[in-house]
């Protein structure tokens, strides 16, 4: 498989999706969900495209853990008693399974091939599986992983004896001689199911019965093998992680089948899920997880609603970054700098952060009438500022800063116009927030970033400012893809940008140039008036990334459920908006959408003689 | 090989036994006959119900005036009368000659037609020349919203089926001037490698192919681009063929035409080769895309396939 050193490709580099594990382990740094990914109970890993929930589970496989070099490898590799199954997915094999038969035959025997296709795709991860076990590199700077010998006999015996129970006939009775036999079975299939397609209805249920490799069924299967190679391998009670990424994507029939299997009383079998926020289409994933009891299975959800959270992880992720790229042992802040951020109450402020606070207060009372009205009200001082501490300190300050440097930065006068000035996304944790920790995003932007920097110096904060806003337009293209849900009639519908276009468009009001307010909204609850269709794309907007939800203090990951939810916008958008990387205060959706005049109706309706964007 | 893959002869379009064409909305749906390019002993025009809109009535006029048999139906309409009417028009002895404009036929319904070819088992051979009539440049209208992604049919969704069974999905992709809808389509498709084929067809078209793709230019390697004439289209199914060769035992290969119909004809002819190895997508705005008129420009290029006798792939 080609590596990754071929893509110049910003998504398409980082996608776990193209590596091999040992290229995914090669720079991989753990975020503290993978942690709680090595327990071996069911898990749930909930998050948007890009969160690197492929990079997690990929991560769970033998051939993964043993090329990791980490100061946290061994522990990890310690922690892990189970073998790692991953079985891919995408779009593309979903609409292969799903075309089977898709025309020519009824639904019944649709489904014996689906089921027949599916249950191969397992049996041939499980044997790859098994072969790293018995027969893995011998590369150097790999660490063993529940490896096992099987000797040449023993492998002939197993594999005759599975090869009998899943009724196949391999023309090698070896491990790779088993996969190719099931790669063989997969054509097989597709070409007995065109076959049924030429030949007609008649006698078609007794030809299909007839063919028993098509109703092998995948949990039993997987079972006769795991307890075949636990007598042959000398291994008892051996467990093993069946690894299933984009859930959201399999045809229903399967997500409802391994969602279920999180209820599987066999302790040998553990269940590890990957799907995307909002699984709206798969109702039955949202009741069937929703109806079970959290000790059942492990939600993790691969988000940061508030930045800081975030942080650690790309911190170390861009100092290994750094590393590699003979930065040295230079800090990101000393590539960077820091982002004026204040830091919690009780750790040090930069010197940096206080004088910015007073520079660019100064710089708005200047020209913003209502701002100066509210230092007036508040009896704050521009000139004793650095006297007010403490408590008062954080309820105004604090509180005010981020609205202050965005209004700053972009309100030329009391006219209240817009102009450009975006050197404040700049700064290494200003970075790290507006990659939302997205493994993928980040990655790309500080690659393009280091690319720029001369001899290992400080990237300008000009250029970090438009790497961000480059980085947010890429998304935005993406973004524009991407329908609105349909209406009826015949209006023709928007794309998801422009929903996401007024949502932006009204905080920028509300932050940048309508009065001053200290409590200027920045992120919306979807209330109850909110429409399908609207919570729909809202949830496609989920999906995407494009929206960020903001859980209360106690609540479950997800998958999710819209109305009375939290969310904010992307901070990789904020550019476009002007908008401050903060989570502002919450506003009723509706209300948000009546200030700026929009009905849900007409929400996605592009005007009759225009055309959108 | 099922069929054989021919440039097209010079006398093409002298005369055929049956010419099908499209009864659609653009201007250009007519050309062929009414310029004089395509002849035949007799007509057939597929037609879409909803389509009447530019130039459909003009077209249909046109069509009825000569005596052209008129047939038309829904997507799924045609699926069901193709299985039946146009099975009978390609077993008939009598065609031997068959000639269809491509122009203003939608890909799903090449997609169809070319399924039956891959299938048809004859007595006598028979040769199917496949016309295109370039259009004249028009702006491209800023649209582009994917509403459907999907295989054109469920015979072009691939199945793929290497020993590991693994690999990423690659995508090769024919580029159109729809901003960013290229970018969109490796994003749904979360694609690993991705080949683009570049039109080149005037100066015009290829400033407008530049600037809607100027996202998916950054995220792909200059050596990952390959750029084709819409004219030279035998050398288009060639270079097409020859890199999915090449891919196909690596990765997922799915080709997804955007842009120019001609390579949607050179995406199928070649996943016809590699049945069932290699998905081909259509992408389009469905409802929410915009129309337009398309005239032609007075050139008309062509593929032939040839299907010897008892050709049949899966008999």
């Amino acid at each position: 498989m080609t590596g990754r050193d071929s893509f110049s490709n910003l998504f398409e580099a980082y996608n776990a999706r193209v590596l091999e594990p040992y290229q995914v382990a090669q720079t991989f740094i753990p975020p503290r969900h993978y942690f709680r990914l090595l327990e071996a109970r069911h898990s749930v890993v909930v998050g948007p495209r890009g969160s690197g929930k492929t990079t997690l589970l990929k991560m769970l496989q033998g051939a993964a853990l043993e090329a990791w070099r980490h100061s946290r490898a061994e522990e990890c590799r310690d922690r892990v008693r189970f073998t790692g199954v991953f079985i891919p997915a995408d779009r593309a094999w979903t609409a292969q399974v799903e075309s089977l038969g898709a025309r020519g035959l009824d639904l019944e025997s649709r489904r014996v091939f689906e089921e027949a296709a599916f249950t191969t795709h397992v049996l041939r991860a499980l044997v790859r599986a098994l072969e790293y076990r018995c027969h893995p590199p011998s590369t150097e700077g790999l660490t063993p992983h529940r490896r096992t010998v099987l000797s040449a006999e023993n492998e002939v015996q197993f594999v005759r004896e599975l090869a009998r129970t899943w009724q196949l006939t391999p023309a090698v009775p070896s491990l790779a001689g088993l996969r190719r036999s099931l790669s063989s079975r997969m054509l097989e299939i597709h070409g007995v199911c065109a076959k049924e397609r030429l030949l007609g209805e008649k006698d078609r249920t007794e030809r299909i019965a007839a063919q028993a490799f098509l109703h092998l069924s995948f949990l039993t299967a997987v079972v006769a093998g795991i307890e075949l190679f636990d007598d042959f391998s000398g291994e008892r009670g051996a467990k093993w992680a069946f690894l299933f990424d984009e859930l959201e994507l399999a045809p229903d029939w399967i997500s409802q089948m391994l969602t279920a299997a999180l209820r599987s009383v066999d302790e040998r079998l553990i269940f590890k899920l990957a799907l995307v926020p909002f699984a709206g289409s798969s109702k039955h994933v949202n009741s069937t997880l929703g109806a079970m009891p959290r000790h059942d299975y492990d939600e993790i959800a691969l988000w940061y609603a508030h930045k800081e959270d975030g942080y650690e992880f790309c911190e170390s992720l861009v100092t290994e970054m750094l590393r590699r790229r003979s930065f040295g042992t230079k800090t990101p802040e000393a590539v960077f700098g820091d982002s004026a951020r204040v830091k919690p109450l009780g750790r040090a402020q930069p010197r940096r952060s206080a004088a910015t606070i007073e520079r660019q207060m100064r710089s708005l009372a200047s020209k913003d009438a209502s701002f100066r009205s509210y230092l007036k009200a508040n009896r704050l001082d521009l000139d004793r500022l650095s006297a007010v501490r403490g408590v008062r300190r954080k309820q105004t300050i604090n509180k005010i800063r981020a609205i202050v440097a965005a209004r700053d930065a972009f309100r030329e006068s009391d006219r209240g116009r817009s102009r450009k000035r975006p050197e404040i996304y700049s700064g290494a944790e200003t970075i790290y927030a507006a990659s939302e920790g997205n493994p993928r995003w980040l990655i790309g932007m500080v690659t393009e970033l280091l690319e720029r920097s001369r001899d290992g110096q400080r990237v300008s904060r000009g250029q970090q400012s438009r790497e961000i806003t480059n980085t947010g337009n890429q998304f935005r293209a993406l973004l524009r893809t991407i329908p609105a849900p349909k209406t009826g009639g015949d209006s023709r519908r928007r794309g998801l940008l422009s929903l996401l276009d007024e949502i932006g468009g009204a905080f920028q009001k509300k932050v940048i140039l309508d009065a001053f307010d200290p409590d200027a909204p920045g992120s919306f609850v979807v209330d109850a008036s909110a429409n399908e269709r609207l919570a729909a794309s809202l949830g496609e907007a989920l999906n995407a990334g494009a929206l960020v939800y903001v859980p209360d203090a106690n609540t479950e990951a997800g998958p999710i459920s819209l109305r009375g939810k939290r969310f904010r916008l992307a901070y990789l958008l904020a550019p476009r908006y002007q908008l401050p990387l903060a989570l502002l205060r919450p506003v009723a959706l509706s209300t948000l959408l009546a200030s700026a005049r929009l009905s849900q109706d007409t929400l996605f309706c592009l005007p009759t003689t225009g055309i959108d964007d | 090989m099922v069929y054989r893959i021919e440039a097209l002869h010079p006398s093409f379009g002298r005369h055929y036994d049956v010419g099908i064409v499209t009864l659609g909305y653009e201007r250009r749906a007519r050309f062929l006959i009414e310029s004089g390019w395509l002849q035949a002993d007799r007509f057939l025009a597929l037609g879409f119900p909803d389509a009447d809109t530019f130039s459909y009535r003009e077209n249909q006029k046109y069509f009825l005036s000569l005596g052209v048999a008129i047939h038309s139906v829904d997507d799924l309409g045609f699926e069901r009368w193709w299985a039946t009417e146009g099975r009978s028009l390609l077993h008939a002895p009598t065609c031997r000659k068959l000639a269809i404009d491509i122009s203003s036929l939608s890909r799903r319904r090449l997609g169809i037609i070319m399924e039956s070819l891959f299938e048809l088992e004859r007595s006598i051979e028979l040769r199917v020349d496949f016309l295109y009539s370039l259009a004249s440049f028009v702006p491209p209208i800023e649209d582009s919203v994917i509403d459907v992604c999907e295989p054109i049919t469920p015979f072009f969704a691939g199945w793929h089926a290497t020993d590991a069974g693994d690999e990423p999905t690659g995508v090769v992709l024919g580029v159109g001037y729809e901003k960013d809808r290229a970018v969109g389509v490796l994003e749904y498709l979360q694609a690993g490698p991705s080949w683009v084929f570049v039109p080149h067809s005037g100066d015009a078209y290829d400033k407008a192919v530049n600037r809607a793709n100027r996202a998916l230019w950054k995220m792909t390697a200059p050596d990952m681009r390959l750029p084709y004439n819409p004219r030279h289209i035998f050398d288009l199914v060639a270079a097409l063929d020859s890199l999915v060769s090449g891919i196909e035992g690596r990765y997922r290969a799915v080709i997804v035409p955007l842009g120019p119909k001609i390579f949607a004809l050179a995406s199928l002819m070649v996943a016809c080769l590699h049945y069932p190895k290699v998905g081909v997508w259509r992408v389009s705005p469905g409802e929410i895309g915009a129309q337009m008129d398309r005239a032609a420009s007075g050139e008309v290029v062509g593929i032939s396939i040839v299907i010897p006798i008892n050709s049949r792939q899966n008999k």
